[in-house]
């Protein structure tokens, strides 16, 4: 949930829970007020009542219907136990067919001798009709005011907080290696300076660090590059010497490969480096059936030479947006491990279905720990010549694009898919 | 030809002038920016080899200098840093070649050679080696007046002979030169010896013997007995 919507949303809940408090109490006060006015209003028609009643005569009698009070002869013990006091009645009115909330007042008085109560009433609809407006006041005040919340989050907030996503957008697309560098707003704000001032700070540290690392990575490979190509000529020119005997040839042979051998590992950890350090930056959309076909063609003259069958089955294409130089060294890889591994007079199957390419190929020596060919310089013990890195760059291409790769072994099959 | 090096390291640039001497060129050696600098704005070359990391600048504005002063002079970057920036950045500025160290010198040979003759001749020249005549901008390749079909890995294969004769060149370089990174990391170049095996059958069916030669198992050489070699 963004920043605004959850503060909008407690500011607002908040508020809601306040106003109907505020209604109630209001309520309440109010209501508090009108009855002590009723009651008073009460009181001081019972003193005319009282004051009205004529100064002498035998009985009162029966009240007349229009009044608001009736007065009942009462006997002197009832007189003695009932004590004034005000209580909330409802009487059945005949017009609207209903009962309605009234005040009444029980009072006692003695006259002439005899004893009497006295019942006044007053009609609690006064109130009622106040509730009713305060209730509806409360309401539309908590309308205006949950939508001047609203106008007001949406708009000055989104006005403050400006800077804030101008930042957060950026930093969002941040890639050290890209030389654009962040163009940080200006903010009225104390607060958001301070931020973005210790964001240029640290992308600053960040992408020196970055460029000294792709640099010393660079320096480094050219640096053993250099010596093992002087000494590679040098074999290259000795063995040009027509009275070389043959096993000083074959030394200068073996010697050459270890320098091959050398300059390929020195290649391909600079490779490596150079895919977890994210160097390879430019992708497009790339039909992975389509490198595996071309990478296929071109291993062919090493299938031919081992007498191996490629079987290749496409059932649908996989499209993915990567770094092409990338997706052709997974795929090339993937085959050239396939092939080097493979039993002479084999088969190596490839297979796309879904969003999986599979490669399987009859492993020439049994595999121990399958899952382990992933990680760096770990070989067979059949081909002491090789690197150990091939499915090594295949994990870190697979880890830069979040691609899963699993390595399975059925019986002596070997089987290496690819989740895309 | 006069060819000119620019590279800072001696060690490397007293091999590749002694073989590039050996092969006929005039090689003149600069071994920092401002050296090559001067030379190319003073001297006229055919080809210049230029290491992008230099001491005193980068060789990537040596090479824009050396193309807006002699337009025709080919040009050639030999790089430590095996870039695809650093290689199409020197493509775009005019280089015609890029070649990552460790190169062979046999490699570096066929480049030149291959520049040479598209400077001189704007790539229709021949190469005649006694009975056998190579068109390099057809791609054809004939014994005397009859045409030999070839595919492009055993062209390729031939083409790197022919530019290299009498000259032992290593099963690697071969590899490399015909097959590039499909070769890298294979346990074994086995595949090279029934390349050859074809390429010779091909020749020996129209009555020409190939004079390719293993020798010790190391490498291969070609030694037509009906042609001397010259720097093209």
């Amino acid at each position: 949930m963004r920043l605004l919507t959850q503060s909008t949303l407690i500011s607002s809940t908040i508020l809601l829970l306040a106003l109907l408090i505020s209604g109630f109490y209001i309520f309440d006060q109010v209501s508090q007020e009108v009855r002590d006015e009723i009651d008073e209003k009460l009181l001081n028609r019972k003193l005319e009542i009282l004051a009205s009643l004529p100064l002498s005569g035998s009985s009162i009698s029966a009240t007349p219907i229009a009044t608001d009070f009736r007065i009942d002869s009462i006997s002197a013990s009832t007189f003695s136990v009932l004590q004034e006091h005000f209580e909330d009645i409802s009487i059945y009115e005949l017009i609207e067919k209903e009962h309605e909330p009234h005040r009444q007042l029980l009072t006692k008085f003695e006259w002439a001798g005899h004893y009497y109560s006295l019942r006044i009433q007053t009609s609690l609809l006064d109130l009622e009709d106040m509730g009713e407006v305060i209730a509806y006041s409360t309401l539309w005040v908590i309308v205006g005011l949950l939508l001047l919340a609203l106008l007001v989050n949406r708009f000055l907030q989104r006005k403050l907080w400006k800077s804030f996503y101008i930042t957060l957008d950026q930093l969002k697309a941040l890639r050290f290696d890209q030389s654009d560098s962040l163009q940080l707003p200006h903010s009225t704000i104390k607060e958001f300076n301070q931020l973005n001032e210790t964001i240029e700070k640290l992308t600053a540290v960040n992408e020196r660090v970055f460029q000294q690392q792709k640099q010393f990575v660079e320096n480094a490979s050219h640096e053993i590059q250099t010596p093992l190509a002087i000494a590679l000529h040098q074999t290259e020119l000795l063995i040009q010497n027509p009275d070389l005997k043959a096993n000083d040839a074959q030394a200068l042979e073996l010697l050459t490969q270890q320098l091959e051998r050398l300059s390929a590992m020195n290649k391909t950890l600079l490779l490596i480096s150079k895919i977890d350090n994210k160097q390879f930056v430019e992708t497009r959309s790339v039909d992975v059936g389509e490198i595996v076909r071309q990478t296929v063609d071109e291993y062919a003259f090493l299938a031919e030479q081992k007498n191996i069958q490629f079987q290749l089955t496409i059932e649908s294409p996989i499209v993915v947006t990567v770094n092409e130089h990338l997706l052709d060294i997974l795929v090339r890889n993937l085959v050239r491990n396939a092939l080097v591994h493979s039993v002479s007079q084999g088969k190596i199957t490839i297979q796309q279905v879904d969003r999986s390419l599979r490669i399987e190929n009859t492993a020439v020596a049994p595999v121990d720990h399958p899952e382990l060919l992933f990680g760096r310089f770990v070989k067979q013990s059949d081909k002491p010549q090789s690197l150990g890195l091939g499915l090594a760059i295949v994990k870190s291409i697979c880890d830069t694009y979040q691609f899963t790769p699993i390595i399975m072994l059925q019986g002596k099959q070997f089987i290496i898919s690819i989740h895309f | 030809m006069k060819l000119l090096l620019i590279e800072d390291e001696q060690a490397l640039s007293q091999t590749i002038i002694r073989f590039l001497s050996e092969q006929g060129h005039l090689c003149e050696l600069a071994t920092t920016y401002q050296e090559g600098q001067d030379k190319i704005s003073i001297y006229a070359y055919d080809c210049v080899l230029i290491d992008l990391m230099l001491p005193g600048g980068d060789g990537l504005n040596l090479l824009k200098t050396l193309k807006q002063e002699h337009r025709q002079t080919g040009a050639i970057i030999i790089s430590a840093k095996d870039s695809l920036d650093d290689k199409l950045a020197g493509l775009d500025l005019g280089a015609d070649d890029y070649l990552p160290k460790p190169f062979h010198l046999a490699e570096l040979n066929s480049r030149i050679k291959s520049i040479l003759r598209r400077m001189k001749f704007d790539g229709s020249e021949h190469l005649e080696l006694g009975r056998l005549r190579i068109n390099t901008e057809a791609r054809t390749v004939f014994v005397d007046q009859q045409e030999v079909t070839l595919n492009r890995k055993e062209y390729d294969l031939l083409l790197l002979f022919a530019t290299n004769q009498n000259r032992v060149i290593q099963k690697s370089a071969l590899a490399e030169h015909v097959w590039g990174d499909q070769s890298d990391q294979v346990d074994s170049y086995d595949f090279i010896y029934s390349q050859i095996k074809n390429l010779r059958k091909r020749f020996s069916q129209l009555g020409y013997e190939l004079a390719i030669q293993t020798v010790y198992g190391v490498g291969y050489k070609f030694t037509p007995t009906d042609h001397q070699p010259s720097p093209l």
